[in-house]
């Protein structure tokens, strides 16, 4: 796990990169559509998760993503992703935590 | 036979390239033709939305270009059609992402396996169109009947016989067709709109199409589904014609006249 | 061609107005777009003979296309009030866009498919 972690209390808007480089990541507001939201380490989002987010993006597979709301585009942790259309519909729009599990991505409800 | 570059270019923004361009790509590909369609407005991407594919997106043009990832991870097949595929851009990156060699090793790439490579340019005449523009074959000058869109539609069509390839290496010039969009015959009756034939003779270039203003532009933009897929739509019925005389059939200009009441709105529902 | 219209009289609406003021509008541009670059070029030599002369600078130059009416003008300004200051070259204004780009760290190592 990471040592620090990266704190973002606004909301993270389309076009947006941000990289949380040997950190976890905190996210206290929406993130929106065609945003990207990456860590090393874990990404937590206390609001809606529309965009992108790549948790344990230098090869941590331990690495999970959190979040209020599922409406992601795209979820992936070290490496391996699933795009919206791939992800569990029973899930969207709910918290979940996201986790790899045997080299799946598993969603389970928070 | 290499593959067709088309270019959906007008200067003015939100004229209607985009939604153009998803039709007319959508159009060729239920011909029969391998389509594939290219957002170049990299930043304020749209094409996906346009096309209902934004949900399946991994891989962007930018990504191809810096060699971060192959053509085929990147293209995205249409689930209505298997001709028509859509090649969605970078929302994170600008224009400067987009560099002119790596534009022009992945348009040769699809020229191998496509028939038409249809380019939705972005508006203005900066970087991100003149790119859009350079490697054109054929250009689609989109332009709604109104003095602005107008005035942006003479500068494109004076940028694309000096600023393309084909200019600068003295080839046949890029072949331009005027499509003309949002054309509204009640406000031209009125007086109020100027009409196809002002536009042909201020800008003097071959008419490829008039789209007539519809309801269902803004319903197929709602559902991601070009417009083209919608049997009932004027708006999609007169893209099919646009297509039908890009690929050099004879088609006469429908829609031209201001919908009559009662009877025949009564038979035919909604525009 | 316009005959039907003397008998007939286009009214006034204002796609007639618009009509007409792009055909001006354009006429105008197409014909600047063909030679609007050799103005600075001018200024500039111009700056380099009347030097020779004069003690000149480069702001007491100042050259002009332009058109009342159907009429093209091109217009020269020279001033010579100021004091013998050595002449300067008229600075080419250089692209100036300084792109710093910070980008975030490439990383994200793409990606498999799970």
């Amino acid at each position: 796990m990471a040592a620090k972690t990266r704190l973002v209390t606004q909301p993270v808007r389309s076009g947006t990169q941000i990289y949380a480089r040997g950190a976890d990541l905190v996210v206290t507001a929406a993130v929106s559509p065609g945003a990207e939201i990456i860590a090393d380490g874990n990404i937590h989002v206390y609001g809606a998760l529309r965009g992108r987010a790549l948790a344990g993006a230098g090869g941590d597979v331990d690495a999970r993503i959190f979040c209020s709301r599922l409406e992601a585009e795209l979820v992936s942790i070290a490496g391996r992703y699933l795009v919206s259309e791939q992800l569990p519909s029973e899930q969207q729009g709910f918290p979940v935590q996201i986790a790899l599990v045997d080299e799946r991505l598993t969603v389970t409800r928070n | 036979m290499a593959g067709k570059v088309i270019v959906l270019t007008s200067g003015k923004g939100g004229v209607g390239k985009t939604t153009s361009a998803a039709a007319i790509a959508a159009g060729l590909a239920l011909r029969g033709h391998r389509t594939v369609v290219i957002d170049f407005d990299v930043g304020l991407r749209n094409l996906d939305l346009i096309m209902g594919c934004e949900r399946r997106v991994v891989f962007d043009f930018i990504n191809v270009i810096n060699g971060d990832a192959k053509l085929n991870q990147a293209l995205i097949k249409d689930k209505r059609n298997d001709n028509l595929y859509i090649f969605p851009t970078s929302q994170t990156r600008d224009k400067d992402a987009l560099k002119r060699d790596g534009v022009e090793r992945v348009l040769e790439e699809l020229k191998d396996s496509f028939d038409y490579i249809v380019c939705d340019s972005p508006a203005g005449i900066e970087h991100g169109a003149l790119t859009a523009m350079y490697f054109a074959d054929s250009a689609i000058i989109v332009t709604n009947p109104e003095v602005s869109s107008v005035r942006d539609s003479d500068r494109i069509i004076g940028l694309l016989a000096s600023k393309s390839r084909r200019a600068e290496f003295n080839m046949e010039p890029v072949g331009v067709h005027l499509l003309l969009a949002r054309y509204s015959p009640e406000r031209v009756r009125k007086g109020e709109m100027l009409t196809i034939e002002d536009v042909k003779e201020i800008l003097s270039i071959p008419l490829l199409g008039v789209i007539p203003e519809s309801e269902s532009v803004l319903r197929a933009s709602n559902t991601g589904t070009p417009v083209v897929f919608e049997e009932e739509s004027p708006a999609g019925r007169a893209y099919h014609d646009a297509v039908a005389r890009f690929l050099g059939e004879q088609r006469e200009l429908r829609f031209l006249q201001p919908e009559r009441r009662s009877f025949f709105r009564a038979l035919f529902g909604r525009a | 061609m316009r005959l039907l219209n003397l008998i007939f009289p286009e009214r006034r609406t204002s796609a007639v107005i618009a009509r007409e003021r792009l055909k001006i509008v354009l006429a105008h541009e197409r014909a600047s777009r063909e030679a609007p670059d050799f103005l600075p070029v001018l200024q500039k030599e111009l700056l380099d003979v009347i030097g020779r002369y004069v003690e000149i600078r480069s702001d007491m130059i100042r050259v002009n296309l332009g058109r009342t009416g159907d009429t093209s003008l091109l217009e020269i300004n020279v001033e010579l009030d100021g004091a013998g200051v050595k002449p300067t070259k008229s600075g080419a204004a250089g692209d100036g866009r300084a792109a710093t780009r910070i980008e975030p760290g490439a990383a994200a190592p793409w990606v498999k498919p799970s």
